[in-house]
């Protein structure tokens, strides 16, 4: 599920079009209108004037998150926007067209950020969103899933987790780690250092994969 | 400070497996024809190995801390079964598979299931907790069967104090700290709900 906050007094236009687009992608969505304490997948702000970029200074920033800005063509606010982290600005004069041309670039991120890892079993559902996985450690005939959230453990191979997911983002460094790219935050010769501090070591059978990032 | 919901029933299951240990010996004593020996020892060590973990070690286990909420669940019997052992002969702590930060969780909404319970088939109910993360993530997990009330009650009060905010539709958590039988509730609301 997509969570959709939008900050506008065009709700509905801007509504329809995210609708459409979310229904033609076959995408479960929800949308709500915005406040500023919950926290969502994307948020969608219209301004009008350079005030009104302050509810988007006011809102705090989450990596995982996607924030467009619908606006009129004015490029000291699109550079302002640039400057707030905003990943999509779409011109108010040609909004339908502007949608049109960013809809491959939308889908992408939010193919890339918003999916997910399932596991069901008789009295457990969880739905794990994979940008958010550090790492996977296999240990004896299981598999422990490391993420923001915490740790999960499941009865699987990496290899049967690496077909499941489906994602170029993640790669195997070990025989028992399988790591999220996009956490790595430096590569040294016999390990990986993560952004949330931790070591993986590499295998040396798995170098290659590593010297191809 | 941390709550357990949900504990390993020992007591209980070695009463249940000393009865069958006993079934067994008379047969392997009573060795009344050819063969009944290996029975009795088959029907011990059934109950040994699997009747015993398998009653004992019950399948909804949760605890929460200052920090993380954690859950157990077994894939299969032989899970349960290795996980029981390993934690009355060697580890002498319970295993949980899920561990989620208090930290990340933005809130838990409160659900029920309905259920055939056996072995007559009844119908029962089961409550659920639905945790939604900030990242969008979504642990399910049944957080209460038929027991434990008490510590259960416990455990989400500690959680309220800690600052989860929880979205009851049904107004389960109220019912539960009443003296209704939850049951009975959950069969009202649940009548009410297919009107």
């Amino acid at each position: 599920m997509i969570r959709v906050s939008i900050s506008s007094k065009n709700n509905q236009v801007i509504q329809q079009l995210f609708e459409k687009f979310f229904q033609k992608e076959q995408l479960e969505y929800q949308i709500v209108s915005y406040s500023k304490n919950t926290h969502q997948d994307i948020y969608i702000f219209e301004i009008h004037q350079r005030e009104d970029l302050k509810l988007i200074e006011e809102q705090p920033h989450f990596d995982y998150a996607l924030y467009y800005v619908i606006g009129p063509k004015d490029y000291d606010l699109i550079s302002e926007c640039m400057r707030l982290k905003v990943n999509l600005y779409f011109s108010k004069e040609s909004l339908t067209e502007d949608f049109k041309k960013y809809e491959v670039t939308m889908l992408h991120d939010i193919q890339d950020k918003f999916q997910y890892y399932q596991y069901q079993r008789n009295g457990i559902v969880s739905q794990i969103r994979l940008s958010h996985i550090y790492y996977v450690e296999s240990l004896r005939h299981q598999i422990i899933i490391h993420s923001i959230n915490g740790t999960m453990v499941e009865r699987k191979n990496l290899k049967a987790f690496l077909d499941t997911i489906q994602s170029s983002q993640f790669i195997q460094i070990h025989k028992s780690f399988i790591v999220n790219k996009q956490w790595i935050q430096n590569i040294f010769s016999d390990h990986v250092l993560l952004k949330n501090a931790e070591t993986l070591q590499i295998g040396r059978a798995y170098k290659s994969h590593i010297q191809l990032l | 400070m941390k709550y357990i919901v949900g504990r390993p029933k020992i007591k209980t299951a070695f009463t249940y497996v000393l009865f069958i240990c006993a079934f067994g010996v008379s047969i392997f004593i009573a060795d009344a024809w050819e063969g009944m020996q290996i029975v009795g020892i088959l029907i011990i060590l059934v109950g040994i190995l699997i009747v015993f973990p398998g009653i004992s070690y019950c399948e909804l286990m949760w605890k929460v801390d200052q920090n993380v909420l954690q859950y157990t669940y077994h894939d299969n019997m032989l899970m349960k079964i290795s996980s029981f052992f390993k934690h009355l002969l060697h580890t002498h702590r319970i295993e949980y598979q899920m561990t989620i930060e208090l930290s990340q969780i933005d809130y838990i909404a409160i659900t029920y299931a309905k259920v055939p319970r056996l072995p007559y088939g009844a119908i029962g109910y089961d409550v659920w907790f639905h945790v939604h993360m900030y990242d969008g993530s979504i642990y399910s997990f049944i957080a209460l069967t038929l027991s434990g009330r008490k510590d259960f009650n416990q455990a989400v009060d500690f959680m309220k104090e800690q600052g989860i905010h929880f979205k009851d539709g049904y107004h389960i958590l109220d019912a539960l700290h009443s003296h209704e039988h939850l049951s009975y509730y959950l069969e009202r609301i649940d009548k009410e709900q297919s009107k």
